[in-house]
């Protein structure tokens, strides 16, 4: 590294630094929201904005008071800890502190109201003899306890008059109506200002209360805890859990996947570590640029690891499968898709920020840099198998090969693709989904509760407090602000007419605002001269009141107000009440801060809320500036609003930013539409996977579309680029490609899957719905994909114009005639010479595809026909289907062309016609083929043997004869003419595509008397082999058709070519004649040749060279018949490796 | 945070005065059976009263007139004041509190959902005509049984907190005589008390239905205070 990019680690550090917590859910929400504003206003200033709220329940009643107190004396004993704790409404403790609120209360009314109050007392024996009556006649308790310490009515306020509507609202703050469960208020000393201050405090508050409980035996009392530094403190710890436990967990099931799949330590050591790093450096720049991670943004991080994984596990499985490559080249291969890749999901994360959610903006943002980080730490950092050294190479070579030998995993992945079964399973997915679907799409669900804690004591204290207390579950608040006292008391007077009309309309049935406590400068101004005049009544008052029976304890309400009045009359400014407990009451609805002042009051929906939307209009209808109708139930409607618009302000960009990606990344129609036909599909199957698990659509976890948008197209455009690579090889696409993708994916749906366990549950449920997304966007990317793309591209090697070399190298052949793929890690392609094919259109095949007519059925139709057809009808089908096979399957055509281009010196004319009249020759060979196996005499269609004393010279020397040919004329045929001679026959084969057809032909050789060993990956077939070969018999070997493990490089045509070592280690291993065979057509009939015996000094055989040597001299005997016969070498897969074209 | 309105204020004057204070209860129960079954038997009742209200806050006690009826189970109509002042009548569901004077009525729903002391308040207005033991029991706690001048007294403690708040006891006399219930005393936390004392009384006359409906004028404002619902 160079030593100026140490310079990078400053603002990286200063960025990790810098981050905070912040823990407040409103600031999720977009500002722009009055309600979110009203909201964040009460949340802030009110709903105790301060206070711990410690609820008590105990069997009964008495118990639970007893408790209450107390803990509350106890809290209050803790004066190093709270400054308050109430059990029980401050007025009762100090009811003549009351008055305080009482008095400036009538200051703050209109002056025509406080005249009457000053008429009233100017005569005030009338008004006593009211009271009296009252007390001798009322059946209301509340009134007979409020006119016996108020005589004169002062407590009966003009805005007060529905006061017995909040009748036991006080004591209901603290106790349930039977008493069982209360509440004790504690109020912390010194501000709580951030979450470390507010989670030292708690924990102290609970280590005080777990003392009070040991010392008062209160095992019988169930507490619990709920307050704002209860959310702070529990929101930050969830915060802190959840990063952590998603971090971790995503990183061991990485890990566990990682190893599962690869099993081995160093390069998992190193992927973790640039994971790490990533995840730091993501830190760093959301730190740097954001300076906060809210409680959906800090989901990024397992977000982020699930989706950075991908990369260098795209790296290392590329360079696992390429040996030979260098680092830069696997590099080159592989950063095409991940640079797209990355663009793509970055794109799709920061488009997040149109979504009208900050916080889920912020995670878009933090992810998106994120991933652009870790593309970039991944493609610069990762090293591959050639940055690692040999050992590692081969240690991963080793698990390569021990996987593509058989583990079960692998032979999942290398399931052939057939295009048809994409197709039905496509239909049959389709047909299934709709199933599912039949009853309508998941719901949307339209409440605030996904931005809630999904698991929080807090909340559900909160819950339970309401519960109780017989409060609402969801109240609506009015907020009014202003800058000064003037301007809140004008806003309140203006919003009342709106909220009458609202009441009387039953949008509404109940509106309580603190309008009366309100200090009014105005109106305190105008009242004052009154309110001295009063004052100077005081000894009349009290005269009147003792002689109308009042004792003097009646009358302590009445002096306290005067003494409130005649303080207010030599006032300048607004009189605010300052005792305890008025301060107290106050801060129930009254802020002052932030260069103004707000005040709360309470709603109630009423019965015609919900109709058109009444609340959202009346809302509106509040002065947009300065009051505010908020609430969650308010919330959930309008932030479900502004998602779904914004959601389509989301989903354009991104699917223009996909569009783009998957046009720059194919630069073809048709992959652009295959990859948009695997998103549609996995977004079916997804709402089909929600419907049946019973989610829902919410306000966050809509953004999942988005997101799986830019996510699950990667999957596609990987498998699509893959399929480019490889030529069309699906098998192959899937064992490199889509075995990191498989990872991929699980490493991506695991990062999702892990914020199942957030504490915030939209972001919970965005993560369940992204994960199932993710696994849906995988299953078809890497399930049908291949299958449509090889259904669309008739010549799949057109779209790789820059094949590397390893790619070159390592295509795997399939015999002509055989399904069986074999499977060898350095197997022959033939080259496509530039320009070549591409320009009619036709493409050669894919390697790894056998015909599909080649099975069971198809040769039992076969036989048939040849047992019951005259032999010209047959003869008329066979250049029928040459015909059409010619023109039906060009990519087969294409592949026969490039076999046959060595053979005619590159001559492409010529070897088109020469491959033209192969396809015939083919097909009567077949023909003949088939009557030889349905039992037709055979020996008849021979007219020329040749060279037969060649085989009798070497079966006398009794070591057994080795018979070589190659796919070459009709080789089957030649069984019985040794057969005929009594020498006995071993055919040596590899199994059928299915094992009713291995049996079919087994039996039509033995009908012949040839026998036949399936040798397969069998490494003891051979045993036999050399002990039929030491018992002097003869065995059958094509040597153009190599097995994996027996494959060689020799020359041929002077150019490379693969064959198989197993003549040459037979002839080793036993000391056997080698003769090769050729049988083939000649006019009508067929022509046996046997060549002259391939010599060779068995000791020499063995070195290995020698015996790769020798293979070649054996194939290259066969030479002038091929250039004599290439119309009867029948191969229809590649054969020649790329090297041989250079 | 509940908001605190008016009202809140108003009871924290209402229990400026209020205190608590002991109660003790006695083994009566062969006596307050045998009321207790003579109440069975008892499907209406009407009586002229005298309420007496010993104030704390008040030199001398108020006193006022009035007339009851009641008719089982559940339905009563008070009336004080000659003329009413303050009619209360009790149906099933809910009360309705009348001022005829200041045309005001105020309706008190007494269903299952319904809590807090006026609910709690009716639980002792009822009290005075228990059907049973159970029914007594499950909302009071005996305290004591008392004889003077040949009339029992059954002293009664309110199981409810909030009701034992504002009443911590509740007492009803009656002649063993004739189990006819003759006064009935509340006694409030501040030492306040509310005596009626019942005369005239009648056992078992025809009532008419229209008594136990309130007539609300259609010039009377009606409040649902329970509810804070006003129109």
């Amino acid at each position: 590294m160079k030593r100026w990019l140490w310079l990078l680690l400053i603002p990286l550090a200063l960025g990790l630094v810098r981050l905070r917590f912040d823990v407040e859910v409103l600031n999720l929400l977009p500002r722009e929201l009055p309600v979110v504003q009203g909201l964040q206003l009460y949340q802030r200033h009110f709903a105790g904005a301060n206070e711990l709220l410690v609820t008590l329940e105990a069997r009964d009643a008495d118990r639970a008071e007893a408790a209450a107190q107390s803990l509350a004396k106890s809290l209050r004993a803790a004066t190093n800890l709270v400054t308050a704790a109430h059990w029980q409404p401050p007025w009762l403790d100090q009811p003549e502190q009351s008055a305080e609120l009482v008095a400036v209360a009538w200051l703050n009314q209109p002056p025509a109201e406080f005249a009457r109050l000053t008429n009233q007392l100017a005569n005030p024996t009338d008004t006593l003899a009211a009271t009296r009556e009252r007390l001798a006649t009322s059946l209301s308790p509340e009134e007979i306890a409020r006119a016996s310490f108020d005589p004169f009515g002062l407590t009966q306020l003009p805005a007060a008059a529905s006061a017995p509507a909040a009748f036991g609202r006080g004591d209901g703050m603290f106790a349930s109506a039977d008493g069982t469960f209360r509440v004790v208020i504690v109020k912390p000393r010194g501000a709580l200002a951030g979450y470390p201050e507010c989670a030292a405090w708690l924990a102290a508050i609970r280590a005080h209360i777990g003392a009070w409980q040991r010392e008062n035996s209160a095992d019988g009392v169930n507490l619990h805890f709920t307050g704002r530094p209860v959310f702070v403190a529990e929101i930050a710890s969830g915060m802190e859990r959840d990063l952590r436990n998603s971090v971790l967990g995503t990183l061991a099931i990485i890990a566990a996947l990682f190893w599962w799949a690869h099993r081995s330590w160093r390069p998992l050591v190193r992927l973790l570590v640039l994971l790490t790093l990533t995840l730091g450096g993501a830190l760093a720049l959301g730190g740097l640029f954001i300076g906060t991670l809210n409680v959906v943004s800090l989901g990024f991080a397992a977000i982020l690891l699930g989706l950075a994984v991908d990369y260098g596990l795209v790296l290392h499985q590329e360079s696992l499968a390429r040996p030979g490559a260098s680092a830069a080249e696997v590099r080159r291969e592989v950063s095409p898709g991940i640079i797209w890749s990355a663009v793509t999901t970055a794109g799709a994360f920061a488009v997040l920020n149109f979504s009208g959610l900050p916080g889920l903006g912020q995670l878009g943002t933090l992810v998106a840099l994120g991933i652009a980080l870790g593309a970039v730490v991944m493609l610069l950092a990762y090293p591959t198998n050639a940055d690692c050294g040999a050992q590692t190479a081969a240690g991963d070579q080793r698990t390569v090969s021990s996987r593509s030998a058989g583990s079960q995993s692998d032979v999942a992945l290398r399931s052939p693709p057939q295009s048809k079964m994409a197709l039905f399973a496509t239909l049959a997915l389709i047909v299934a989904c709709a199933c599912f679907l039949f009853r309508g799409l998941p719901p949307l669900f339209h409440s605030a509760d996904p931005l809630r804690p999904a698991r929080s004591e807090a909340y559900t204290t909160a819950e339970l407090i309401a519960q109780r207390l017989g409060g609402q579950r969801d109240p609506l608040w009015l907020v009014v602000s202003g800058r000064d006292e003037a301007e809140v008391a004008r806003r309140l007077a203006a919003i009342q007419l709106t909220l009458q009309q609202a009441v009387s309309n039953q949008v509404l049935t109940n509106v309580l605002l603190p309008d009366a406590f309100w200090p009014n400068p105005a109106h305190q101004q105008a009242n004052r001269e009154s309110a001295r005049w009063l004052t100077a009544q005081r000894e009349t008052l009290r005269a009147a009141a003792q002689q109308a029976g009042f004792a003097t304890n009646a009358l302590s309400l009445t002096e306290s107000i005067l003494a409130v009045w005649s303080r207010a009359a030599n006032a300048t400014q607004p009189i605010w009440p300052t005792n305890a407990v008025s301060t107290w009451t106050l801060e129930r609805f009254v802020a002052r801060g932030e260069g103004g002042f707000l005040v709360a009051g309470l709603a109630q929906p009423g019965a015609r809320a919900e109709t058109d939307n009444a609340l959202a209009r009346l809302a509106k209808q509040l002065p947009g500036d300065g009051a505010w109708l908020t609430g969650w139930s308010l919330l959930g409607e309008a932030l479900l609003g502004l998602v779904q618009r914004d959601l389509r302000f989301v989903l354009a960009p991104m699917l223009v930013v996909v569009l783009a990606s998957l046009w720059l990344a194919f630069r073809r129609w048709t992959e652009v539409l295959l990859s948009l036909v695997a998103l549609a599909l996995s977004g079916l199957l997804l709402l089909a996977a929600m419907q049946a698990a019973g989610w829902s659509w919410n306000l966050l976890n809509l953004m999942a579309v988005p997101l799986l948008l830019g996510c699950g197209v990667d999957y596609g455009i990987h498998m699509q680029m893959a399929l480019r690579r490889h030529g069309g090889d699906a098998a192959r696409a899937r064992r490199t490609t889509g075995r990191a993708l498989l990872l991929c994916a699980a490493t991506t749906a695991t990062g999702f899957g892990s914020l199942a366990w957030s504490s915030n549950a939209g972001l919970a449920s965005l993560g369940l719905v992204c994960a199932a997304g993710v696994t849906a966007a995988f299953l078809v990317a890497w399930g049908l994909l291949p299958g449509w793309w090889l259904w669309l591209h008739c010549n799949p090697l057109s779209l790789t114009p820059a094949l590397s070399r390893w790619e070159r190298e390592n295509r795997r052949p399939l015999s002509a005639d055989s399904n069986a793929p074999v499977t060898s890690a350095r197997a022959d392609f033939p080259p496509l010479p530039a320009g070549e094919g591409r320009g009619e259109g036709e493409m050669p095949p894919s390697p790894s595809k056998p015909s599909s007519l080649y099975g069971g059925l198809a040769w039992r139709l076969g036989l048939f026909a040849a047992r019951v057809l005259p032999r010209a009808a047959v003869g008329f089908l066979c250049r029928a289907a040459a015909f059409a096979y010619w023109h039906a399957q060009p990519r087969r055509r294409e592949v026969v062309i490039q076999n046959l281009l060595p053979l005619h010196g590159d001559d492409r004319a010529s070897a088109t016609l020469a491959a033209r009249q192969l396809v015939r020759n083919f097909t009567r060979k077949l023909a003949d083929l088939w009557r030889f196996e349905s039992g037709a005499p055979v020996m008849e269609t021979f007219n020329a043997l040749a060279g037969w004393e060649r085989f009798e010279a070497a079966h006398t020397r009794g070591r057994g004869v080795l018979l070589i040919t190659l796919h070459l004329g009709n080789w089957e045929l030649g069984g019985p003419i040794f057969t005929h001679k009594g020498h006995r026959l071993l055919a040596l084969s590899n199994p059928e595509p299915d094992a009713r057809l291995t049996e079919l032909r087994q039996a039509a050789r033995a009908r012949w008397g040839v026998e036949t060993l399936i040798v397969g990956n069998d490494p003891f077939a051979f045993v036999e082999v050399i002990k039929r070969l030491g018992a002097g018999d003869s065995v059958a070997l094509l040597l153009d058709r190599p097995a994996e493990k027996s494959v060689v490089e020799v020359e041929l045509f002077g150019r490379p070519f693969l064959a198989s070592n197993a003549a040459a280690e037979l002839a080793r291993a036993s000391g056997c004649a080698v003769v090769p065979v050729v049988i083939v057509r000649r006019g009508d009939g067929y022509a046996a040749q046997i060549l002259p015996e391939a010599a060779y000094d068995r000791a020499a055989l063995n070195n290995r060279d020698r015996r790769r040597e020798f293979t070649g001299e054996i194939l290259r005997a066969f030479e002038p018949w091929l250039r004599q016969h290439p119309d009867q070498w029948y191969h229809f897969v590649p054969i020649w490796p790329a090297t041989a074209t250079k | 945070m509940r908001l605190l309105g008016p009202g809140v204020v108003a009871l924290a004057l209402g229990c400026f005065a209020l205190a608590t204070c002991p109660s003790r209860a006695a083994d009566t129960n062969a006596i307050v059976n045998a009321w207790l079954a003579s109440q069975t038997n008892l499907t209406t009742w009407q009586a002229e009263l005298t309420q007496t209200r010993a104030l704390s806050t008040l030199t001398q006690p108020l006193t006022a007139r009035g007339r009851v009826w009641f008719a089982a189970p559940d339905r009563f109509r008070w009336e004080l004041g000659e003329p009413p002042q303050t009619i209360a009548v009790r149906q099933p569901a809910e009360v309705v509190i009348l001022y005829p004077r200041l045309k005001r009525a105020e309706r008190y729903p007494l269903d299952a959902a319904t809590t807090g002391p006026w609910k709690d308040a009716m639980t002792l207005l009822d009290a005075g005509f228990p059907r049973s033991r159970a029914e007594l029991d499950a909302a009071f706690r005996i305290a004591a049984l008392t004889e003077t001048n040949g009339l029992h007294t059954l002293a009664l403690q309110p199981r409810s907190v909030a009701a034992r708040k504002l009443m911590p006891e509740i007492q009803l006399t009656f002649s063993p005589r004739d189990n006819v219930l003759r006064a009935t005393q509340l006694r409030f936390t501040d030492g306040s008390l509310l005596r009626n004392d019942f005369t005239n009384v009648m056992t078992n006359p025809k009532l008419a239905d229209s008594l136990f409906t309130p007539d609300i004028g259609a010039d009377f404002q009606i409040s649902e205070p329970a509810k804070g619902m006003k129109r």
